[in-house]
């Protein structure tokens, strides 16, 4: 919507400023991915004072062998399957709800929604020790099941449903419940197509949710069969220090994953409304 | 659906909300609630014996009378005052700025959102060694412009400003890409009508983006509220609320009165409030932001 | 359709609710710190040869280690028997009733010729012992000799009658600080943490900051020893400014590494990091205040029985297999450079020629430190508010609060959190 000022000041400063903004956004990440191919000393050598060099690449993989020889690429795979199994479990259960919030008016509506707002106002770090006790009661404890099931309902994730919800015009919904579409045709033909866009963008949350969890994994999942990243990730250190080194390495695996995941769903995410138009 | 039962209108929104209400009920309210009557619960271990002791609200009590709990909600209050509009102009900047077509968008877009992928624990480490007041990679860069090394976060009047940066860092991201899809989901009739109008750049934002982004910026703004109400990670690994308590946060004070000195009585109790300050605020904002349901099916 | 999705529902709630969990009969659950699985998986393995008892190893980082033994007690869950206990929450977890006494387990023996004195003392409370020491730690003195000798400092001594004080330590650190070059005069290995740190006050004979008793620490906090190591640890990053702010105690050995720092007071197991690099370092025995007496900082990892374990007795056979035997004491000093806290090891370490050579020199001098000038942490119930209340409070000062104001505000915090205790 800015596209017709198409002055060249109006360019440059646009250029100005995104490449300002992608300096402080990268500048953190690339250190830590420059660091992640030298030795220790290297690494805080050459921050004091700071240098050029540490922001060039080493080029020791002796990091990178280390962490997969303990364990990061079980821990990788692990944290793959129990988050790609959330986010298909929560996108399912949460958009359900969410149209339900959304398009009805129901008896104790407005309690419910208020209990789903409590569920998120909560610190999950609250919640640990009941939910640890109620694991080990159930037979949960040290399982996927721990891991995964009580992390898919989750009230943002009905909430933003809820919001994308609200602005699909009334009248598609009604011509299709006239046309004789089940209410759960109407939320799973018409409603779940439109919100592509929100649905990647609930997926991803969820994913990020399973993707930096550490307390909970750790408490509830001590087996290293059932090692997620960031559990791993804080054993790469001795008794008295991380070793910074392959922390560096793991972090820069773990956070160029989720990149290509969003680079490859871009496209889907950003344009759905081509597809809302054609209908 | 050929049942009867499922024909009856009523029950279907109970069907389509059970399965996430069950899990929410079984999962955190549950929990919610056993910490709730654990923060009325006094434990001591005077003689080398654990006595439990229901206490009503004298934890409580005794929160409003410890300085500390005062300083803590103050910090939370500013915090929260400042964080939160802050990161959404800026996220809502982001986005409208990353609208413009160019030949780089994509890749531009997919460097802007990296911080999403890097776990908040992981960021906090990083700038934490870029924000060393002697060795940090920020006073160096300050440095190339002739600016003295700051003190960031080992000093009382920075820390709780590095540590805003380094959560708005992290969360920028995830928020402009709520936006920038709700953006992209405005019909582009719309600005260009307003073009035949004549309407100018600002016009367009103030009378076409704003109301039809409305929706998607009440969830930004309660999901981002919700979310730094709870943050304490980079007070766990870097300040530990200091220096001086100038970033103890409720919801680190209670991590620390949990995690660290096991007193769950008090830990939750601040909890408690916590949870209770951030439902009202989260109320408000839907009062006042948000909309009518008056076109729901009865 | 939605018929369907309740059965897809119920199916896979049935399939949630099928336990893995399987038991055997004689099995117990270790839980020890990830740097220790491997001196102490060969004679894990022995032992369940010897005993067929079998055992779980479970392995954790620092931080975690605590955490996850916290939520354990806190849920009196029974999943695990045998735990690695941090010296100073012995009196902690024995309150909180998360260990049990292991008197009974030792009534054959005399303790005491087992374990050197400073281990049994960390290992018990109220005359009780509840987990004997696996292992100790000692503090030296690490300096970078091309930064002394530019600097034009005498290299400090390990002879006894020849030990550096800390006004000599600091009028080095002077000349050596170079802004410039970002090269700092001195720094401590857990820089900001009681564990380091007691040793200042003691030296000043302000004691452990824990009254008698270990109820309180009223007026121990802030006597005058307490006050003066509090304003002295304010000069050195402040008024001196030898000593740099910031770095935390997971850096603090990179930049001595990277020759950054020139004094480092540090543990022994610190050696094995530039054993093999560049850097040209000495060793030294650890200061003290002149005139005061010479305290450095010790204990390491003690093993207990988990109280609410189904299995005490095949546990309480493993920390004594593990603990109280020279096999595996001699094993962990000569493999991993860890001091030892058995008699046999410190014996060891006296005897043997290898530790006359640079630099396995640092663990004869760290045994001697902690043999003859070890201060056990206060011994409180109340130790984890205690500790991070100090800690946070040191790194107050150190960031150029008002010592004694910081100080006092620590004292009364820590008073009213051991209400709990009394």
């Amino acid at each position: 919507m800015i596209t017709h000022i198409n002055k060249n000041w109006s360019i440059y400063a646009w250029y100005l400023i995104i490449v300002i903004g992608l300096i402080i956004t990268i500048a953190p990440f690339w250190w830590a991915l420059s660091s992640s191919f030298k030795d220790n000393v290297t690494i805080f050598a050459e921050v004091a004072p700071f240098s050029f060099w540490s922001m060039v690449p080493g080029t020791s993989l002796d990091p990178y062998y280390g962490i997969f020889q303990k364990g990061f690429g079980k821990a990788m795979i692990n944290t793959f399957f129990v988050s790609v199994v959330s986010v298909i479990g929560g996108i399912v259960i949460n958009s359900m709800a969410g149209f339900a919030f959304a398009q009805f008016r129901f008896k104790g509506d407005n309690i419910m929604f208020g209990f789903i707002l409590l569920s998120f106002a909560v610190p999950a770090d609250a919640i640990a020790i009941p939910l640890f006790k109620m694991m080990r009661q159930i037979g949960w404890f040290d399982t996927y099941y721990a891991l995964i099931i009580p992390m898919l309902a989750n009230g943002i994730i009905i909430f933003l449903f809820r919001q994308f919800f609200m602005g699909i015009p009334k009248e598609l919904m009604e011509a299709a419940r006239v046309d004789g579409l089940s209410w759960f045709g109407v939320y799973w033909k018409i409603c779940m197509p439109l919100s592509r866009p929100v649905t990647l963008g609930a997926g991803l949350l969820l994913f990020v949710f399973q993707w930096e969890s550490f307390l909970w994994p750790l408490i509830a999942a001590p087996s290293p069969d059932l090692h997620l990243i960031q559990v791993v990730l804080a054993r790469f250190s001795t008794e008295y220090a991380p070793i910074w080194n392959q922390q560096f390495a793991a972090s820069t695996i773990a956070g160029l994953l989720p990149l290509i995941f969003i680079y490859m769903f871009q496209k889907q995410f950003v344009s759905a409304l081509t597809g809302v138009e054609q209908k | 659906m050929k049942n009867n039962f499922f024909k009856r209108q009523w029950i279907v929104p109970y069907l389509f909300l059970a399965p996430a209400l069950l899990a929410t009920i079984a999962f955190k309210l549950y929990p919610i609630f056993i910490g709730l009557w654990e923060s009325l619960i006094y434990t001591s271990f005077g003689g080398g014996v654990e006595k439990r002791l229901f206490v009503w609200f004298e934890n409580y009590q005794y929160l409003f009378d410890d300085p500390l709990f005062w300083q803590s909600l103050k910090i939370t209050s500013i915090l929260t005052v400042i964080i939160n509009p802050f990161q959404i102009s800026l996220s809502l900047g982001l986005a409208l700025l990353l609208m413009r077509k160019s030949r780089f968008i994509r890749v531009i877009r997919s460097l802007y959102l990296l911080p999403i992928g890097v776990a908040l624990p992981i960021a906090t480490v990083v700038w934490g060694l870029m924000l060393d007041p002697y060795q940090g990679l920020a006073n160096g860069f300050l440095g190339l412009f002739g600016i003295p090394p700051q003190p960031f976060l080992i000093s009382e009047h920075q820390a709780l400003w590095s540590i805003i940066a380094i959560a708005t860092w992290k969360g920028v991201a995830f928020w402009m890409l709520f936006l920038l899809a709700g953006m992209e989901e405005i019909p582009t009739q719309y600005y260009e009508a307003a073009k035949i109008d004549g309407a100018r750049t600002f016009e367009k934002f103030r009378f076409i983006t704003l109301p039809l982004l409305k929706r998607t910026i009440l969830f930004v703004f309660v999901a981002d509220t919700a979310t730094n109400f709870v943050l304490m990670v980079p007070m766990i690994i870097l300040t530990k609320g200091g220096p001086m308590q100038s970033t103890n946060v409720l919801a680190f004070e209670a991590y620390r009165s949990g995690f660290y000195y096991q007193d769950w009585g008090r830990s939750l109790s601040i909890i408690s409030i916590l949870t209770i300050i951030s439902l009202i605020v989260i109320g408000l904002q839907l009062l006042f932001l948000g909309e009518n349901k008056e076109d729901k099916v009865k | 359709m939605i018929k369907k999705i309740i059965s897809f529902f119920s199916v896979f709630l049935l399939f949630a609710s099928v336990s893995f969990s399987a038991k055997a009969a004689e099995k117990i659950a270790l839980v020890i710190g990830t740097w220790a699985e491997e001196p102490l998986t060969p004679f894990v393995e022995k032992f369940t040869a010897e005993t067929g008892i079998e055992v779980d190893i479970q392995t954790f980082p620092f931080r975690d280690l605590l955490a996850t033994l916290e939520v354990r007690g806190n849920a009196k869950a029974d999943d695990v028997d045998v735990v690695f206990v941090d010296a100073p929450l012995v009196p902690s977890y024995a309150v909180r009733g998360m260990i049990a006494s292991m008197d009974s387990y030792f009534s054959d023996t005399n303790v005491n010729e087992i374990f050197a004195p400073a281990g049994i003392a960390a290992a018990s409370w109220n005359g009780e012992m509840y987990a004997p020491p696996l292992n100790n730690s000692g503090q030296i003195l690490y300096y970078n000799k091309d930064l002394l000798a530019k600097a034009g400092c005498a290299e400090p001594s390990a002879i006894e009658s020849e030990r550096i004080t800390w006004a000599e330590v600091v009028d080095c650190a002077k000349k050596i600080n170079d802004e410039g070059s970002g090269t700092w005069g001195m720094i401590f290995d857990q820089i900001s943490r009681y564990y380091q740190l007691q040793a200042l006050p003691e030296s000043l004979g302000g004691g452990s900051g824990v009254c008698e008793g270990g109820l309180s620490v009223k007026g121990c906090l802030t006597n005058d020893g307490w006050m003066k190591a509090a304003q002295w640890y304010y000069d050195i990053h402040n008024t001196w400014n030898v000593a740099p702010k910031g770095a935390n105690p997971d850096q603090t050995h990179e930049m001595f590494g990277a020759g950054k720092i020139g004094m480092f007071i540090g543990g022994s197991w610190n050696v094995g990091r530039w054993k093999d690099s560049d850097l040209s370092f000495g060793l030294a025995l650890h200061p003290y205040f002149d005139g005061g007496d010479v305290v450095t900082g010790c204990n390491s990892w003690h093993m207990g029985v988990w109280n609410y374990s189904k299995h005490k007795d095949a546990s309480a056979k493993l920390v004594r297999y593990l603990t109280a035997s020279p096999e595996v004491a001699l094993a962990y000093v000569d493999k991993h450079n860890s001091l030892p806290a058995h008699m046999s090891g410190v014996l060891h370490v006296a005897e043997d020629p290898k530790f006359n050579n640079f630099p396995d020199t640092a663990m004869k001098l760290a045994t001697y430190e902690s043999a003859n000038h070890c201060a056990t942490r206060g011994r409180t119930p109340g130790f984890l508010e205690f500790e991070e209340i100090v800690n946070t409070s040191f790194e107050d000062i150190r960031n150029g609060g008002d010592p004694a104001s910081v100080m006092q505000s620590a004292e009364s915090r820590i008073e009213q959190a051991m209400r709990r205790y009394k």
